[in-house]
């Protein structure tokens, strides 16, 4: 008897089970610049009524080796996570590169190109247990080149600097290239090996014509260069064309793009949608919904700029 | 006998057992059934604030593209920048377009690159604020394309259509309602779906159907019947994974009730079969039976004590005795005596 009452006091026990389980999230971001769309996805997650979560950070230092050895680490840990979530398509890529058939969904904190990399099919379908937030950065270079010719109607030629080591990063700049064609811009990549290098083309950029600089989706430029670009360029009062708000922020002229909080605020509806039991292979990429113009106010007015009433209701936000 | 009994218990057993499942299959159908019309009751509530909401919020976009154009025009603003504003100031809303009185496109802004949804013309040129149609894209994007007539000074100028995201719309409002697992769509007049908003899998579903005012439109709520009736399979497989156990348990404590009294009667009719040979009954143990077999041996004990008495009697008489069988007149028993008189001796 005592036997059976044991049995029924189990069966008690498994049938109340452990319903609110913790959710534990793998991360893998290239670096410090990212941590804001992790801030975003954790406040979007905390909105969702997700509060049980923990956090596992891999951060690779800002160099593709430092990311490369993450994602092995954050591979060998798969087992642990229920979702990894990547910073970037750069992450996602070395994740996948280190192992094609990942247990735990990946989902993309905002990535570049992501056809490009090939997480999609030509149907725009996640082939790759990938989904998560397309920023459009490539595909916004022709409206960014578009804005900036609206603000600075004189200038003819300016230069990107990029080494692309990635298709993607190719592709971007290609596609400024050609949105340079059309708006009546010419659009030369430079490459540069170090910071002196950097300096030297832009303090005798404008001897050769060349009135602006344009930052592209492009992994060595976006983690190395942008500071000093902007400090070189606020110095020989070059105008900078950047990619997100944040970097209006840190002193480029002009910027158009989605913040790095809203791509990891709205990546969370998608990891949110995982967690309660929807399969990747159903969840398209997210293009951003909330995509900004941001004007750095006292750079634009060291370069001599005023900005007219129509000029002003293009504008977002001013950064002052 | 005993095999009546026997069985009698184990209908009686199978009776309850039987008893039980029905019991439990038949609250699984009430519960069904009662979360069945609770759910239909809660989520046409939901339905229907949801498509009041959507009919406001398309509204409410329509007048306030108007208000915001005509503040900005108050600024003396381009209309082009007008249209770049109302893409930023407003969410959800990512391009629009400006139209003659003809409908014909003049000029049309976007904050992303893609600018399908604004047609390239529109053929309804009533001065009336309405809803053209959904546009959906390959990234699995929808837009509602609302068409705003725009005046001034009561004089006509033309036409704004601005894409409004549905689909994030309805993200929005699905999560704040709570029914983020269900399937929403939005069919246009003819029934045909134009948005389908969290695609579920093929399993069987319950549905509820509204119509959206003012947008020749309904929209219609979708969940899995699994998911409806979850606490009544929950139930139910609680239910039955107790009722197993408890079944078990009855059959346990029922097979060894009937052996505990069936064992010592049949151990009674073995012991009363060969008292002949051992001249004792053993029953062991305690209980009602062993209290039988020690009353029987007992009896079995003072009849042995009678006949010995009266076979010393019979063996010891000072006469012959001769017992003889009635009917067939055989000798059955003769004393001592007796042999003596007839001197007959082994």
């Amino acid at each position: 008897m005592g036997v059976f009452v044991f049995i029924l006091f189990l069966l008690f026990l498994v049938s109340c089970g452990d319903r609110d389980k913790k959710v534990v999230i793998g991360v893998l971001i290239s670096g410090e610049g990212r941590l804001t769309k992790l801030d975003g996805f954790k406040d979007g997650l905390k909105n969702l009524g997700i509060k049980n979560v923990e956090f596992l950070v891999y951060n690779g230092e800002n160099s593709l080796k430092g990311i490369e050895e993450k994602a092995i680490e954050i591979v060998k840990d798969e087992d642990k996570f229920h979702i990894i979530v990547a910073g970037g398509s750069l992450e996602a890529y070395y994740l996948k590169k280190i192992k094609e058939d990942l247990k735990a969904p990946v989902v993309i904190m905002g990535g570049t190109a992501i056809k490009t990399w090939g997480f999609v099919d030509e149907k725009n379908r996640p082939i790759r247990g990938i989904t998560g937030i397309d920023n459009l950065n490539t595909e916004l270079m022709e409206k960014r080149v578009e804005i900036f010719k609206r603000f600075f109607p004189d200038i003819k030629k300016a230069v990107v600097f990029c080494t692309p080591r990635f298709e993607a990063s190719k592709l971007a700049t290609r596609l400024t290239i050609q949105a340079g064609e059309k708006h009546d811009l010419k659009v030369v990549p430079i490459s540069v090996n170090d910071v002196r290098d950097l300096e030297y083309v832009i303090s005798h950029m404008k001897e050769d014509g060349f009135g602006a600089i344009i930052i592209t989706p492009c992994f060595y430029t976006e983690n190395f260069l942008t500071s000093y670009i902007l400090h070189y360029a606020r110095f020989y009062q070059v105008p900078v064309l950047c990619l997100s708000p944040e970097q209006a922020t840190k002193g480029c002229t002009i910027a158009y793009g989605s913040s790095n909080y809203d791509q990891g605020y709205q990546a969370s509806y998608i990891a949110y949608r995982i967690i309660k039991g929807e399969r990747v292979e159903n969840m398209t990429f997210e293009r951003v919904d909330k995509v900004k113009l941001f004007v750095n106010q006292s750079a634009l007015r060291e370069l001599g700029y005023t900005l007219d009433k129509n000029k002003l209701a293009l504008i977002d936000q001013v950064v002052k | 006998m005993r095999q009546s009994i026997k069985k009698s218990i184990v209908i009686v057993i199978f009776f309850m057992v039987f008893a039980q499942f029905f019991f439990v299959f038949a609250y699984f159908q009430v519960l069904k059934d009662q979360l069945k019309t609770s759910w239909e009751r809660d989520k046409t509530i939901i339905l229907k604030i949801l498509a009041d909401r959507l009919s406001e919020e398309i509204n409410l976009t329509q007048s306030k593209i108007r208000s915001l154009v005509a503040r900005y025009r108050s600024l003396d603003i381009d209309t082009r920048e007008i249209l770049w504003r109302i893409t930023g100031d407003m969410e959800h809303i990512t391009a629009c377009g400006y139209y003659d009185t003809k409908g014909r496109l003049i000029f049309q802004e976007a904050r992303l690159p893609t600018l399908e949804s604004i047609p390239k013309s529109i053929d309804r040129l009533n001065w009336e604020d309405e809803v053209l149609n959904v546009y959906s894209n390959a990234n699995g994007e929808s837009y509602l394309n609302l068409k705003v007539f725009d005046m001034n000074s009561n004089i006509p100028l033309g036409f704004i259509v601005c894409s409004l995201n549905i689909r994030d719309l309805l993200k929005e409002y699905t999560h704040a309602y709570g029914i983020q697992k269900a399937t929403i769509r939005l069919l246009d007049s003819q029934g045909v779906p134009v948005l389908v908003l969290n695609q579920g899998s093929n399993k069987k579903q319950l549905s509820l159907k509204t119509n959206i005012k003012n947008a020749n439109m309904s929209i219609e709520l979708r969940e899995p019947e699994d998911y409806v009736y979850k606490n009544a399979y929950d139930f139910l497989k609680l239910s039955l994974l107790l009722s197993f156990a408890l079944c078990g348990g009855l059959f346990l404590i029922g097979f060894f009730t009937v052996r505990r009294i069936f064992k010592p009667l049949e151990d009674l009719k073995l012991s009363v079969i060969n008292w002949a040979e051992k001249k004792n009954i053993e029953v062991k143990g305690y209980g009602e039976v062993y209290i039988l077999a020690r009353a029987f041996q007992n009896l079995l004990d003072s009849l042995e004590k009678e006949k010995r008495v009266y076979m010393n009697l019979f063996n010891n008489l000072g006469d012959a005795l001769l017992l003889v069988e009635n009917e067939k007149g055989i000798i059955e028993m003769v004393n001592s005596k007796f042999l003596d008189i007839r001197r007959v001796r082994n």
